[in-house]
């Protein structure tokens, strides 16, 4: 099910008969922001673009008010943009989503560094913006797989995860926004350049998070 | 070499969809809670870290789904293919974890759904019933790759000469020697039974063939032909064309060529109506070889990295050499010389196809850059075959509900492709080169405007 917006014409409404051949329906810009939400927190729809929009919702779900278009969903919702132009063939689609959380449980999500050789360590920073995350959501734990030792940075902590302990709670509290960053030494049989001998492109971390009250 | 194919095979029927990999299509063979083929390297595990692919500090994960049309294509030229092999800055491996952020980057969109189509791949048989009867009958080819990591025009120029002047698809008009050409010279008795404009509408050199009758038919022909044409002038190697998405026209046919948009049911159907025609004559089914594979993975996520085989442009074509295959693709061999549900594990591409007609009708090599391939480690559609002693046609069971997701109207991008324009463009050249005998083969050429 399915529930539907239209909103006015865009930038050459008005000349409509004599440019539509040139004018083909773009989207600049779709977003939906904060994109990832406690259970409760509205969002709001913003967009970019050149012809006539129809915005829908999976599942369906009502605006809460006007521009800019506020939505509280209860659950994950995808909103799809369409675009076009008289004669309303060739629409342009854009699709974008809002995952809701709710906890208890925790919820369990990888994050995944593409790793980089400095020295003799390899490097991973994963920039998160603020503007995708419910401030609501918090860490509790971050772990690893247990294969090599890591540090982990963000918010101003940080956390060894080694293979005796490769879960840690140090992060607890935390937002999940900010930047992260995975520091790890290069193994004995690891060298940086040598595909022989090539370390990890990437690490993956395990986050669980709840939504503070 | 397996078998004797100079005494065992007479005809070779080639078909080849659109923009597809092999994860996506028959990566559910090797589910654990699935058919648990363990002889074929699919996605025997969806939630494998390692397939985990990342974009905008996201995480995407693959995801079972029905098949149904999609909200549009995805990113499968050149430039956003190495995105998505994402070859490691520390070790120089393909990763295969750029898929998303290729499709992002295609999207102009800062972020995708968690459901990235991508990361779709087919949750059951029922969702491909065609190629599932295929693989339960026949063989899967597991390794057959793409032989460019690009798009539609130099993997199907690869398919059909061994090498390729474009490392791009273009919005014009091409030329370069094709396989038919190379079957004529061989006197090798060949056709193409079409739905629609064949691909070889684009290539201006083989006007005057697709207005000939003998050599361009119907695809509502084939039935009958396999019935009941002579053994004199019944071809000895078929191509099988589908409706393509990117034909200006249809000809009354659905678009069927499992070209995203498009939901892949039209395929299955149209892969069905050839095996039914084809098995329609017992006798000639006996010594007959079917291909069926995909021109390139059209930007589905795929496990498997690409093999380490270069291609370089010929010589007076200048473009940047491609270190390696493309990604995986569906291939399968569906012939009575295969066993039932048997997996061939060995490297594949489309020149496979090429070395096959090598060794049957040449003097044992295609060409030099199909023998290059050959050498790098590209095994022959003929050591696929494995049975000296042809197998009974198996009758297909009755069609199941496929057309649910065809009915489901595709959306059409706001902008033409490259491969759109050229297609439009070459037919309008042939409309106003040849109209007569244009109109006559393809009366739906009327619709078309004119060369501006």
């Amino acid at each position: 099910m399915t529930n539907v917006r239209k909103a006015a014409g865009g930038c050459c409404a008005a000349l409509f008969l004599l440019v539509v051949a040139g004018c083909a329906p773009k989207i600049a810009r779709f977003d939906v922001l904060p994109a990832r939400v406690c259970e409760g927190t509205p969002s709001v729809v913003t967009w970019e673009i050149s012809g006539s929009p129809e915005l829908t919702t999976a599942p369906a779900i009502q605006p809460l008010q006007g521009e800019p278009l506020r939505y509280q969903a209860t659950e994950d919702t995808v909103f799809t943009l369409h675009v076009t132009r008289w004669p309303y063939q060739n629409p342009q689609v854009s699709e974008t989503e809002v995952r809701v959380h709710r906890t208890p449980p925790p919820v369990r999500e990888p994050i995944a560094f593409a790793m980089k050789c400095e020295d003799s360590s390899l490097v991973g920073i994963l920039p998160r913006p603020a503007t995708l995350w419910d401030s609501r959501i918090r860490l509790e734990t971050v772990a690893s797989d247990g294969s090599r030792e890591m540090t982990v940075e963000h918010e101003a902590r940080s956390a060894t995860l080694t293979a005796s302990a490769p879960s840690s709670s140090a992060f607890q509290g935390a937002t999940m926004a900010g930047t992260w960053k995975l520091t790890t030494p290069l193994g004995a049989n690891e060298r940086c350049g040598d595909p022989a001998a090539a370390p990890p492109a990437r690490v993956i971390l395990t986050t669980d998070f709840v939504c503070a009250r | 070499m397996a078998i004797d194919i100079q005494n065992l095979v007479e005809t070779i029927v080639i078909v080849m969809l659109e923009n597809r990999s092999f994860d996506h299509m028959l990566g559910y063979l090797s589910l654990k809670d699935e058919t648990n083929r363990t002889d074929i390297d699919g996605i025997a595990d969806p939630t494998n870290p390692s397939y985990i692919n990342d974009s905008a500090g996201e995480t995407y994960c693959l995801f079972p789904m029905k098949d149904a049309a999609l909200p549009g294509d995805l990113p499968h030229g050149r430039d956003l293919v190495d995105v998505q092999l994402a070859k490691s800055a520390t070790s120089g491996k393909y990763e295969m974890t750029g898929f998303v952020e290729s499709y992002r980057q295609f999207m102009n969109a800062s972020r995708v759904k968690t459901k990235a189509p991508p990361m779709g791949f087919m949750k059951d048989g029922k969702q491909v019933p065609t190629l599932d009867f295929f693989a339960e009958n026949f063989t899967v080819c597991d390794h057959w790759f793409a032989p460019l990591p690009a798009d539609t025009q130099p993997n199907r120029l690869m398919a059909l000469s061994g090498f390729t002047t474009i490392d791009v698809t273009v919005a014009q008009t091409l030329d370069q020697e094709l396989v038919y050409e190379w079957l004529t010279e061989m006197r090798i008795r060949w056709r193409v039974y079409r739905s629609g404009l064949p691909f070889c509408t684009l290539f201006p050199r083989m006007w005057d063939e697709i207005l000939d009758n003998t050599l361009f038919r119907s695809i509502r022909q084939l039935a009958k032909d396999v019935k009941t044409e002579s053994n004199h002038t019944y071809p000895e190697v078929i191509f099988c064309e589908p409706a393509y998405f990117d034909s200006p026209i249809s000809s009354g046919f659905e678009r069927n060529d499992d070209h995203p948009p498009l939901p892949v049911g039209p395929g299955q159907r149209f892969l069905r109506e050839i095996y039914e025609a084809l098995t329609g004559n017992p006798a000639r089914w006996a010594k007959t070889v079917m291909i069926v594979t995909y021109d390139e993975h059209g930007g589905f996520f795929d496990h498997v990295p690409p093999l380490p085989i270069p291609t370089d442009p010929p010589p007076g074509v200048n473009y940047r050499r491609f270190a390696t295959t493309g990604v995986r693709v569906p291939g399968l061999i569906v012939s009575p010389l295969v066993a039932p549900a048997s997996a061939y594990n060995d490297k594949l591409d489309h020149t496979s196809i090429l070395q096959f007609l090598g060794e049957m009708f040449g003097d044992g090599d295609y060409s030099p850059d199909v023998k290059r391939r050959k050498d790098a480690g590209i095994k022959s559609v003929s050591d696929v075959l494995t049975l000296s002693q042809p197998r009974a046609a198996v009758a297909m069971p009755p069609l199941e509900a496929l057309t649910v997701a065809a009915l489901v109207p595709v959306p059409k991008p706001a902008d033409k492709t490259p491969d759109q324009i050229a297609f439009e463009k070459a037919a309008q050249e042939l409309l106003a080169d040849k109209k007569a005998k244009a109109l006559d083969s393809y009366p739906e050429l009327a619709t078309l405007k004119p060369v501006p």
